[in-house]
């Protein structure tokens, strides 16, 4: 059909032509694809997959790790993954989507916009696959219900995200300072670190503009606490009560000591590379930064890098007494989803229900590679294979401790709805660069918020407390 | 056809069939390149006008809502501070490239040797690519291990609200003005030696020998030029996404960007449309006056 | 004035003995000169310096030359940035769009200069707004036609995208040269029964090959280093264009800057080489092009 409709298309012109853009986009509202429907058979063919990991070795990994063991144990799915960058992914993947063109598996963005894609017809429903192949029965429940909406499934979480204060052990203990737990503390170290002429936290914005949410998703879980946010989301309270706008001025107070990243025009020019060397060599002394860093932290130490310095991460201190300690605030870096427009839906779901059915071979990834593979399945600590670096077992502990004690908070960029995440960060640059004060911050981020959440663009929460 | 046959055919009665026949075979000639052109440029541009009258996000279905984006953009700071950030990057790049530019291609005309050498020097950073540059310069303007670094000052260039526009036209300032430098010794080459001399018996400065001579000697194609480089200033965007994405805070946005942003950042397709069609007719009447200032007295 | 550069089409070359002559001391004059050619060609020195060097020593010293001249960053990003393949692509992309281009424009700017086309000027008119217009303008819209068309993921169907948008400029630039060349010529050809095309072909294909060349070399520009439109279009790794080898060495959390200076040498090295054998043509064809 579609080859006649082009032809057809080519011999009217250019009228027409735009007649005819004009019109896929009204049809681009719902109906399902009839073709291969879900749950007839496993699939077969050729499954195309466009993914943003960096990085030789990474990619190497993932080709023979990923794609060749699930080749291995689905010999008829021929899995061809292509690599891009991050911020390149995103809009071409939206770009191809809109075309009803693109990848069979697609790498969607953070759970907020993948509900926008889903909300345009852009993805198929997962709820018949997830029946199919129990997927509730195999992930964590809270993870499950940020991907549903209106009782369906639109996408599967890929990665686990929390923020960690990574610090160079070296360092810290040639300068007998001990892990800071509470804010005092941390802005004793602070002073002390600033004061020999070591950046205390590095950050920088320069090669992913969307930076300022890390800060930002730290200062409200550490400050303004989860239960505040919670209620903040779920429209309680709002983004205007001081408890959030004090956060933000505690931010800005950072960088205006020369704390954070060293001032705010370091933050805006210095790459993160040469802050990850800094670090190595202990000229920085510690990074908030979210778990995936942990795949990229181990280039800045050790032989190859030239000095003889070690890394480890502690939990961010609390920033106002009221806030437990330690805190893991949580959320999803990133989505996996099928295509709409796929024609091979049913091998792309073969591909999803490997990779979050397979136990073991799921924790044998987050074992060789730190974060990147944390995929929020149910698992205990026993069953993590001896072979992970101890630090990057440490991560999955403790977040399964946060999980079952429901002590975790929540990261922007899965609980706040997509212009608003947006804002956050692109307002925290109007704050540090004085342009607009903290309250007028958080007014508009309130008025954007409030906006989304009556469209229904907000992800669910699962309540306060526990959340197997 | 013999030549009675032509005069034949010139006069009144074939004369208007020869007219037409010979506009058809314009209108031929010129087919592929505006069918081309309609299908895509055309073709899209007007979906795009389409969907600037829409909400739509960028995903799926759009409805529509009259002018509302319009007048969103007409009241939108960031809108204005973008139109202000292109006002000034048109006057820098109007003339710092094109003061360099007839500097270099001046000097480079008074000395004997060696032109070929510099000409290829300044030739050069014309034809690398905007993302090689933009990288290589980043590099350069960085605070900590930069040009600025290694001379002693430590600002940070991209990372100022103040300077980062200013830097970034600096490098595209950098990046086009040994073309023009280059077009310009070259038409300079084309004037005549015996009107220098006349008028250095007239007792003219170098300054004034400048004026008097040289400018009027290259008028057509510095017209051309200027021309040249009023189009690629409307396009400014590659270096600004590159550089500093248009930060920070905004600092160095342009519309380009902010429609860039619009569109794939804040999911408002729609009003990134209205932006873009803004732009083009903002586009349509500045090349407009400069055709009417051309036609009243520019060239001969 | 109008005598004076109003030579006709077949000058080729400035002429290098008209020169000026000047009493008294050239030094200010080539300080100068010296200073604006650091200017130009420093930061791109430092690139050449930095693709020598390891990236240990780039860290160290990012602005000084190498202390020890090492091919390794050469040999790897060729392999890991699949250079081979992407320089091919780029060729083709760019023989393709020179060739359409040249074709496309060549038959549009003589139509425009020397048919007595009814709605010329509105056309031209056009042409100057198209070659002005932001492309993200209609990124979308086209993505989503050509995908219909099956020209996604195909060098033709960027090559066809590159006709389109530099058509535009290529016809008003060598309409401007052809309009240079007498009419008288044309006339002549005419009267002697010659057709249109035979015209075309015959009469002012050979006058205007300069303009061609200049064109043809602003094309291949474009194309070789064109970055936008390719990554959007182009997602097959086969058939990857060379700015996208370019890119490949940084990332969001590290730029390898050996491996970057080296490819950024791989990519400037052969359109740097090709316009500096070819300048004076070039030159020559813009300024004869620059009137009306």
């Amino acid at each position: 059909m579609t080859a006649s409709l082009s032809r057809r298309r080519f011999l009217t012109g250019a009228g027409v032509t735009a007649l005819g853009l004009a019109v896929p986009g009204l049809l681009a509202g719902c109906g399902d694809d009839g073709g291969a429907g879900a749950g007839a058979g496993d699939g077969t063919g050729k499954v195309d997959f466009w993914i943003d990991i960096q990085g030789d070795a990474n990619q190497k990994y993932f080709t023979d790790s990923v794609v060749g063991a699930f080749e291995k144990a689905n010999p008829k799915i021929d899995l061809n993954a292509t690599f891009y960058k991050g911020e390149d992914l995103r809009r071409l993947v939206q770009t191809a989507l809109q075309a009803r063109s693109g990848p069979d598996v697609v790498r969607g963005p953070s759970a907020t916009q993948t509900l926008a894609w889903s909300k345009a017809h852009v993805l198929a429903d997962l709820t018949p696959y997830a029946e199919k192949y129990q997927w509730s029965d195999k992930l964590s429940a809270w993870a499950i219900k940020a991907f549903s909406t209106d009782g369906k499934l639109y996408a599967l979480p890929m990665r686990v995200d929390t923020m960690l204060l990574y610090f160079n052990k070296t360092l810290f203990e040639s300068k007998g300072w001990t892990q800071p737990t509470n804010r005092s503390e941390l802005e004793a170290f602070a002073a002390e670190s600033a004061g020999q002429g070591i950046t205390p936290f590095g950050s920088s914005n320069v090669d992913w503009k969307a930076a300022g949410e890390w800060l930002m998703t730290v200062f409200w879980n550490h400050y303004s606490g989860p239960d505040a946010l919670y209620d903040a989301l779920t429209g309680k309270i709002k983004f205007t009560d001081p408890v959030f706008v004090d956060a933000v001025a505690l931010v800005k107070s950072y960088f205006d000591k020369g704390w954070l990243a060293g001032g705010v025009d370091k933050y805006f020019a210095v790459p993160s590379q040469e802050i990850g060397a800094n670090f190595g060599k202990g000229t920085v002394a510690t990074i908030p930064q979210g778990g995936w860093f942990m795949s990229q932290v181990g280039q800045y130490f050790g032989e190859k890098a030239k000095n003889d310095n070690a890394w480890d991460w502690m939990p961010i201190p609390a920033l106002r007494p009221e806030v437990k300690y330690p805190l893991f605030e949580m959320g999803i870096g990133g989505s996996l989803a099928i295509n709409e427009a796929s024609k091979n839906k049913d091998a792309a779901a073969a591909y999803l229900n490997w990779y979050y059915g397979d136990k073991a071979a799921a924790l044998k990834r987050m074992a060789d590679v730190p974060s990147t593979y944390n995929i929020p399945v149910d698992f205990t600590d026993a069953e993590i294979p001896q072979s992970i670096d101890p630090r990057s077992a440490r991560v999955l502990t403790s977040l399964n401790k946060a999980v079952e004690t429901g002590d975790y908070g929540y990261v922007t960029w899965t609980w706040w709805p997509p212009k608003t995440d947006v804002f956050v960060y692109e307002g925290l640059e109007q704050v540090l660069t004085n342009k607009i004060t903290p309250a007028e911050y958080c007014k508009q981020l309130d008025e954007k918020f409030t906006a989304e959440k009556a469209e229904g663009t907000i992800p669910q929460l699962l309540e306060r407390g526990p959340a197997r | 056809m013999s030549d009675t046959a032509v005069r034949a055919a010139r006069s009144a009665p074939g004369a208007a069939r020869a007219r037409r026949r010979a506009a058809v075979i314009g209108w031929a000639f010129l087919a592929p390149l505006l069918v081309l052109n309609a299908l895509v440029v055309l073709g899209p541009s007007i979906a795009t006008v389409y969907y600037s009258f829409t909400d739509w996000s960028g995903l799926g279905p759009a409805t529509f809502i009259g002018l509302a984006n319009y007048t969103k953009a007409f009241g939108d700071p960031q809108v204005h501070e973008a139109l202000l950030h292109n006002g000034i990057w048109f006057v820098l790049f109007l003339s710092v490239p094109m003061a360099l530019g007839l500097l270099g291609a001046h000097v480079l005309s008074q000395v004997r040797r060696f032109q070929v050498v510099f000409r290829a020097l300044y030739f050069i950073p014309y034809v690398v690519a905007s993302v090689v540059n933009a990288a290589v310069w980043k590099m350069l303007l960085s605070p900590t291990s930069g040009i600025g670094h290694a001379l002693g000052f430590d600002h940070s260039w991209l990372g100022d609200p103040a300077t980062s526009l200013l830097s970034v036209n600096f490098v595209v300032n950098w990046h086009w003005w040994g073309f023009l430098a280059v077009i310009f010794f070259a038409a300079m080459q084309g004037v005549d030696p015996q009107l220098y001399d006349a008028a250095k018996v007239d007792g003219a400065s170098t300054w004034q020998q400048f004026k008097a001579v040289t400018l009027p000697g290259i008028r057509p194609t510095a017209v051309f030029l200027v021309l040249m480089t009023v189009i690629w200033t409307l396009k400014a965007f590659d270096y600004i996404f590159i550089m500093t994405g248009g930060g920070p805070a905004g600092s160095s946005e342009v519309v380009s960007t902010l429609m860039y942003k619009q569109a794939f950042n804040e999911y408002e397709a729609g009003y990134a449309a209205a932006l873009g069609l803004s732009m083009t007719v903002v586009t349509a009447v500045i090349l407009a006056v400069y055709q009417y200032l051309r036609k009243k007295g520019w060239e001969d | 004035m109008t005598t004076l550069v109003e030579a006709p089409a077949r000058h080729l070359d400035p002429p290098e003995t008209k020169r000026r002559r000047r009493g008294g001391n050239p030094f200010p004059s080539y300080l100068v000169l010296v200073v604006l050619g650091l200017f130009a060609i420093g930061p791109l020195v430092a690139v050449v310096f930095n693709a020598f060097k390891t990236n240990a020593e780039i860290g160290a010293n990012p602005l000084t030359p190498p202390t020890s001249l090492s091919l390794d960053n050469f040999t790897e990003a060729w392999t890991r940035g699949d250079f081979g393949t992407t320089m091919r692509n780029s060729v083709i992309l760019c023989l393709g769009a020179v060739v359409g281009t040249c074709l496309i424009a060549g038959l549009a700017a003589y139509a425009l200069s020397h048919l007595r086309v009814p709605g010329g000027g509105a056309v031209v008119a056009y042409l100057f707004l198209g070659s002005a217009l932001p492309v993200q303008l209609f990124l979308v819209p086209l993505f989503f036609l050509w995908t219909q068309l099956r020209l996604t993921d195909s060098l033709f169907g960027l090559i066809v995208i590159y006709w389109a948008t530099d058509a535009p400029f290529a016809t008003l630039l060598l309409r401007s040269f052809l309009l240079k060349i007498p009419k008288d010529y044309v006339e002549a050809a005419r009267l002697d029964g010659a057709s249109d095309l035979q015209i075309a072909r015959k009469v002012m294909l050979p006058l205007a090959w300069p303009g061609f060349l200049t064109v043809a070399l602003i094309v291949a520009l474009w194309a070789w280093n064109e970055f936008f439109w390719a990554i959007t279009f182009i997602h097959d790794p086969s058939l990857r264009p060379i700015s996208t080898s370019f890119m490949a060495f940084q990332d969001q959390y590290s730029t390898d800057w050996g491996l970057t200076s080296a490819a950024a040498i791989f990519m400037l090295g052969p359109v740097v080489l090709l316009f500096l054998v070819l300048q004076r043509r070039f030159v020559s064809g813009l300024t004869a092009g620059g009137l009306k």
